[in-house]
């Protein structure tokens, strides 16, 4: 949760699930200790000011553990989810979500999880589960893990954005607020092949196809892509990539700012004004 | 301080004859290693009642390109040069050894590095001399044996506007290729301003037989016989009433569409250019060289529209905005009615493409080596794209990644790289690229260079 709303101020609630180009966008940047970026409310201070955004950030295992009201993915019994080491994306939290909980004016979700995050399944009871830093673990939960799960690999495309339509459309229904999606660049600095002879998909490739399943997606969809594609098109990868997923602090001054122009577009300011 | 001389050339059995020097830098300007000093035009000569000559079609455009091994300050022989028509004709006996100038350089060995520029005129009679590779060319090549040995690895570029920077380079004379790649190596290039070479154009042409050729012959002739009965007396404005005391009309107008037709037609029954072989002058003299050993494409070239004659299935790609008002309107009026627009999708490119790949490897055993486009736009800022509905698929955006990935998926042929100019863009910002075609200076050096990479990776020899 970021930046409290005082008496004076209106609050713009959005519930973000997303990992580090959510987190650093909306949130914070922080390298060595020293803040690249501050999040959103750079942004509104100068835009928007009076209103302050309020941030609930989930990070997101992969957007097919996102369950809608009323669902129940199967998940790790507490004991095994207690007893496993877990960082950023909590092995309890991994299947629950406080998304439909309260109302919001926006949701921010992304891609990223989809694209990158390899899943395990427990071999008899078949939940998913991503065993975060899986290298940094102990050789007891290593060895539990290699016995008990297999590999299920990287999300499929088509799943992912049927899923992710299930989504939006319950938040439709349900929070009647607007839906952000981030895409993602597919340009990984120092990378460049040019041959794919008896290879896999490359990251890139996986990204390009993602970015294009989403921008079908939102044809038939009333959600708001937020394009960090094109944002690093334009000003360029070298000066706003870090590696494939985070961005310097200009790139994420960009694409905070393409954030706050879609909700603007969306009327988000415009209604929070006219509140009482 | 080493001399700077001649180096030794040869088109044995022929002469071998150069004009005076033109200096590309001035006497006492410091020049890099491999960068360019002076030029000298070339012209082989036998005796009367000897076959045709090698390099007969590119006689008139042959220039030999000169620099020094070494990087100082040079200083020449004023003499060398002699100006006018004498450093355009080819009049002197090649002079290997004759010192043109001085380099304050270190380097014992001040043989001068030779790079030839051959240019094939679009129409023999085409005059255009001037700088380097001056005039209209349906081909230009250059070729160096640098410090290498062995055989000449062969680059042929069939792409579009965008390889014209890429290999050409602002010089338009393959310049920057010249200073990376060590030799012995070639690079050849052929225009697309009648036809474009796209996989189906290409794939065609490759099976084309004589029969297939000689009726594309007999179509053309028939429309050119139609189009000039068709003139009449107000098809001259030049002698229109009132044109005897000075007129703005130009050009007969109606002949600009029959040219256009006639050079289409040559460049589709004349060789088909990955096939085709070349000559090369060299220290030892003439070699024959095989069919290029690369080949680089455009994805741009597969979105270009296709037309196919209708009674002969000939295939045709042309740029739209070559025609204007002078070339176009009874072209435009032919295609509508001898030939079929042919809608192509991804799924007919990849399946060209593919095609082609198997072709020439069969053939010539040639990479093919495929420019992707530059789909990533600063122009379209869309983030809600639900108002598109249908037409989201039509549209160029989508079609270009749709294209791009495809690409992706094709490179798992194994003659089949891609030249991936859309990352390349991305990691400078599209601004170098604005328009997804004409990229800026930096650009097109970020490209030589990952078609260099791809390249060398490949092992073509001399790159």
């Amino acid at each position: 949760m970021s930046a409290p709303a005082s008496r004076s101020t209106r609050a713009l609630r959005i519930f973000a699930r997303g990992n580090v180009d959510v987190r650093d966008s909306m949130l914070w940047s922080r390298v060595n200790g020293v803040v690249q970026w501050n999040g959103i409310n750079e942004v509104l201070r100068v835009r928007h000011p009076g209103i302050v955004a309020k941030v609930k950030h989930e990070t997101c295992a992969r957007i097919d553990l996102l369950p809608v009201p009323g669902e129940i993915l199967p998940a790790p019994p507490e004991e095994i989810a207690r007893g496993l080491p877990s960082g950023a994306h909590p092995i309890a939290r991994q299947h629950q979500s406080a998304l439909f909980d309260t109302p919001v004016d926006a949701v921010i979700l992304s891609l990223q999880s989809a694209v990158l995050n390899t899943l395990v399944r427990h071999r008899r009871d078949g939940w998913l589960l991503l065993p975060e830093q899986f290298d940094s673990w102990d050789s007891a939960s290593r060895a539990w893990l290699e016995h008990e799960c297999e590999n299920a690999g990287l999300a499929a495309i088509e799943p992912t954005l049927r899923r992710l339509e299930q989504l939006i459309s319950t938040v439709h229904e349900r929070l009647a607020a607007p839906v952000l999606v981030y895409n993602l660049s597919p340009i990984i600095p120092g990378e460049q092949p040019h041959c794919w002879l008896g290879a896999e998909d490359s990251l890139a490739l996986r990204v390009r196809r993602f970015n294009l399943g989403l921008a079908e997606l939102a044809t038939r969809l009333d959600f708001s892509i937020v394009d960090v594609d094109r944002i690093v098109a334009c000003a360029g990868a070298d000066r706003l990539k870090v590696d494939l997923v985070h961005l310097t602090a200009e790139g994420l001054r960009l694409v905070t700012e393409e954030v706050v122009r879609i909700l603007e577009e969306r009327g988000c300011f415009d209604a929070l004004r006219a509140q009482p | 301080m080493s001399e700077l001389r001649l180096p030794m050339l040869s088109a044995r059995p022929f002469n071998l004859l150069r004009s005076g020097l033109q200096w590309l830098r001035r006497s006492g300007d410091h020049v890099d290693a491999r960068e360019p000093v002076a030029v000298c035009h070339l012209r082989l000569s036998g005796p009367r009642d000897a076959p045709t000559p090698p390099l007969a079609e590119e006689q008139h455009d042959l220039q030999l390109v000169l620099a020094s091994r070494t990087a100082g300050t040079v200083q020449y022989q004023a003499d060398l040069s002699r100006g006018g028509y004498q450093d355009l004709l080819g009049s002197t006996e090649w002079d290997a050894g004759t010192t043109v100038g001085s380099i304050d350089a270190p380097d014992g060995n001040g043989e001068l590095m030779s790079m030839v520029l051959a240019g094939r005129r679009g129409f023999e009679n085409g005059e255009g001399r001037g700088g380097l590779l001056a005039g209209w060319h349906e081909r230009a090549r250059a070729f160096w044996e640098g410090n290498g040995a062995g055989r000449f690895g062969t680059v042929l570029s069939l792409g579009t506007c965008e390889q014209t920077g890429v290999f050409r380079g602002e010089d338009m004379a393959f310049l920057s290729w010249f200073a990376r790649a060590p030799g012995p190596a070639q690079i050849v290039a052929v225009a697309d301003e009648r036809c474009v070479h796209s996989s189906a154009v290409l794939l065609q042409h490759l099976r084309r037989t004589s029969a297939e050729a000689q009726a594309i012959t007999a179509a053309v002739h028939e429309w050119l016989g139609e189009r000039m009965a068709q003139l009449d007396l107000h098809s001259f404005p030049a002698f229109e009433p009132g044109a005897a005391s000075g007129t703005l009309a130009g050009r007969w107008p109606a002949v600009q569409d029959l040219l256009f037709a006639l050079h289409l037609l040559g460049e589709s029954v004349g060789s088909c250019p990955i096939l085709e072989g070349s000559e090369l002058l060299t220290r030892g003299g003439l070699v024959q060289q095989g069919p290029a050993d690369a080949i680089a494409l455009s994805m741009g070239s597969e979105l270009v529209p296709h037309y196919r004659h209708r009674r002969t299935g000939w295939l045709i790609a042309i740029h739209g905005f070559r025609f204007g008002p002078y070339i176009g309107p009874g072209l435009m009026e032919w295609l509508r009615r001898d030939f079929e627009p042919v809608r192509r999708t991804v799924a007919n490119m990849q399946q060209d493409l593919s095609a082609l790949a198997a072709e020439v490897m069969a053939r010539t055993g040639a990479a093919l080596l495929v420019q992707n486009l530059v789909a990533s736009s600063a122009l379209n800022r869309i983030s809600n794209y639900s108002w598109l509905g249908e037409a989201f698929d039509q549209t160029l955006p989508v079609i270009s990644t749709e294209a791009n990935l495809m690409l992706g998926d094709l490179t798992r042929t194994p003659n089949v790289s891609m030249i991936d100019s859309d990352a390349l863009a991305v990691a400078l910002g599209v601004k170098h690229c604005p328009d997804g075609a004409h990229a800026s200076g930096e650009l097109l050096e970020a490209q030589r260079r990952e078609v260099h990479r791809i390249l060398r990776e490949r092992r073509i020899p001399g790159f």
